[in-house]
């Protein structure tokens, strides 16, 4: 056993369309032990749900995993046939999106699907189903928990749909949960509670967790680990305190730079990224975010930056960055 | 320019007395309810100022945008632009106080028309006021494209050629169009990608100062507002629960409400996740059947008798908060 709930390894996803072949995913390398959260952040259009679909392989009949692999403690997932996937989605892996209803059936009342998630994945039948079910529902902190085993998905709020989406992802203690921008569309004061609820639930069953977010202070209140994705690729990964004390990647500074500071008051212009992300057909030559970078030199336009080993367990995807590293590993090498 | 004269100096551009703005509720075939989106809002907008307005979904907010600038009707209380109290103007008497008052949305994709080339887009304000056409048109496009810093290449483009930071400032430019004095900014940034809103943040501030404009900021996210307003009203339930300078609403609030808003929100900086907050509990009830006493009651965790029967009115110089017992 390796010790790590899920390893991903150049991981390349490619969709055909009009166009040819695209792959908002390329390359992606990262590690989640149990209990962990690994938090993937950037911008829409860097790839992040792509690549939490191609997880689950739920990519649709244009898309597929081109090379790589996925393992789950250790079990090679992509060479999977359907239907053990099935059985692998909801049981081992999980998965809860930005907006509920999208995964709750609106003609079926949430005990209904709480019980039939339940009933597929576990040996719970009928009573002891049910009393799950209610529990689970109780565990999210859903009140009344009992009436709202049978009311329809309609008849909840934003962050109660979201509430009883997670409880009937975790209703079959999965390994992994793959939550992607969950809090999103609620409150603050509902993503606040929300969050709560998921460190809970991943400290009480060593679920690991996958968490997409475009938002810094979500990675920071949450994750252990990091990805930062960029126009399809991973451009750095770091423990949480080391990327935020000290960000390698110049587009990971500039994400934090371009945030209105909170804590403390700031006066003047915000520094913001210039330009957008390139759309997946006319991604440029080179380093994928050199025409948005101020520290671009010659060779980003031309020559494309490998993910390197930068600090202890960390990586960075950027010339200048490695660069600054090798002279600072020369300086102290002489 | 605008010329700044004595009398508009000290009298607020808009002024709202009591507004409030009911909308029915279906709750079955006889049973009528209503819901009080915007119950009594008192509140003055100075010419050059940019007043933010926060608060959880339902809370009244973007409804309240709207009937500022008679985009919704009211159905109590008085709202007067420039001293003109305009409450019960007409469409037609509202119409040469349009170009005066704009409203940038939140999502430009959804608000600029698919089939319109940007030139289009941004010369039909200018057509539909009787404004220049032709040539004329054709130059004060340039001008917009230019406000905004867009290419002058774009006008012959379609909005869908455009990215989202990109086509909000088309959206910004068709608003600027007219000359407006008054901009209503419903979300502007919520949608956009994180590096894009400090562009777009960044511009709206450089337009207000170039063009001496007044904004009220609906915003979602905390951040954008505190950085762009120099004021700040926060709703809880369709009313006005806490209002004053930016800096001391989000460094010493005063209503419970806003404190427990604020520690929500999530800090970027994992060395502070350990930190002591208090987490809000529940959900905003339904406006359509509001607590009585102080709304925020059932919420809040330093209720005492008094607040479970009592209303609190909006007290305070500067700093008003709606509680009987307001922190600090």
């Amino acid at each position: 056993m390796s010790g790590y709930t899920l390893e991903v390894e150049n991981l390349t996803v490619a969709f055909r369309t009009e166009l040819g072949e695209v792959r908002p995913v390329e390359g992606l390398t990262f590690a989640v032990k149990p209990g962990e959260t690994l938090c993937i952040v950037g911008e829409s259009g860097s790839g992040k749900t792509v690549a939490a679909l191609s997880l689950l392989r739920l990519l649709g009949k244009n898309g597929g995993i081109r090379a790589g692999s996925v393992r789950l403690n250790g079990e090679e997932l992509t060479r999977k046939s359907e239907t053990e996937m099935r059985s692998i989605r909801g049981r081992d892996i999980a998965m809860i999106f930005q907006e509920p209803m999208v995964s709750l059936n609106p003609v079926f009342t949430i005990g209904h699907q709480l019980t039939e998630a339940i009933r597929l994945h576990t040996d719970r039948r009928g009573k002891a189903a049910k009393a799950h079910a209610v529990e689970m529902l109780r565990r999210v902190g859903i009140p009344r928990p009992e009436a709202v085993y049978g009311e329809y998905p309609h008849t909840l709020s934003g962050g109660m749909r979201q509430r009883a989406m997670i409880a009937m992802a975790v209703a079959c203690e999965p390994r992994l949960l793959i939550a992607d921008e969950p809090t999103t569309a609620l409150d603050v004061t509902v993503q606040a509670q929300i969050l709560e609820l998921m460190k809970r639930l991943a400290a009480g069953s060593g679920t690991s967790i996958v968490l997409i977010t475009h938002d810094l202070g979500v990675v920071a209140e949450m994750a252990d680990q990091v990805a930062v994705m960029y126009a399809g690729q991973i451009v750095e990964t770091a423990d949480v305190y080391s990327l935020f004390e000290n960000p390698l990647h110049p587009y990971t500074r500039g994400l934090m730079r371009s945030l209105p500071a909170f804590g403390s008051e700031r006066e003047g212009r915000l520094s913001a990224i210039p330009g957008a992300v390139p759309p997946l057909s006319r991604l440029p030559r080179g380093c994928r975010f050199h025409p948005r970078c101020p520290m671009a030199e010659s060779i980003c336009e031309s020559e494309e930056p490998e993910l390197q080993p930068a600090e202890v367990s960390r990586r960075v995807r950027c010339w200048a960055a490695s660069g600054e590293i090798r002279r600072f590993a020369g300086r102290q090498g002489g | 320019m605008t010329v700044i004269t004595e009398s508009n100096a000290s009298r607020p551009l808009l002024q709202l007395e009591g507004v409030k703005k009911y909308y029915p509720s279906r709750k079955g075939l006889f049973a009528k309810g209503r819901i009080q989106a915007v119950d009594g809002v008192t509140l003055d907008v100075h010419a050059g100022e940019t007043v933010g307005l926060v608060g959880e979904s339902g809370c009244g907010k973007s409804t309240l945008g709207r009937t500022i600038i008679r985009l919704e009707h009211s159905d109590a209380g008085r709202i007067l632009y420039d001293g003109e109290e305009i409450t019960a103007y007409s469409v037609r008497r509202m119409r040469p106080l349009r170009t005066q008052m704009q409203m940038i949305f939140q999502d430009p994709y959804s608000s600029l028309n698919p089939r319109q080339r940007v030139e289009d887009i941004l010369a039909e304000p200018l057509i539909a006021h009787g404004l220049p056409r032709g040539e004329d048109a054709r130059r004060s496009v340039g001008k917009l494209l230019d406000l905004v810093q867009l290419p002058r290449s774009s006008r012959s483009r379609y909005p869908h050629e455009f990215s989202g930071g990109q086509r909000q400032r088309i959206g910004i430019a068709r608003a600027l169009a007219l000359k407006p004095r008054l901009i209503v900014c419903d979300e502007p940034v919520s949608a956009l990608d994180v590096s894009v809103q400090a562009q777009i943040l960044n511009l709206l501030k450089d337009l207000q100062d170039e063009l001496k404009l007044t904004y009220v900021f609906i915003g979602h996210g905390l951040g954008a507002v505190r950085y762009i307003s120099t004021r700040v009203a926060v709703m809880y339930l369709g009313k006005i629960v806490e209002l004053g300078e930016t800096n001391r609403v989000f460094d010493a609030p005063r209503h419970p409400y806003t404190s427990l808003l604020l520690q929500a929100i999530p800090v970027a900086d994992p060395r502070r996740r350990l930190r002591e907050r208090l987490v809000l509990q529940g959900e905003a009830p339904n406006p359509e059947n509001p607590p009585p006493g102080c709304r925020f009651h059932p919420r809040c965790p330093f209720a005492r008798e008094r607040c479970f029967s009592e209303a609190p009115s909006l007290t305070g110089n500067g700093h008003a908060a709606a509680c009987h017992y307001p922190l600090g």
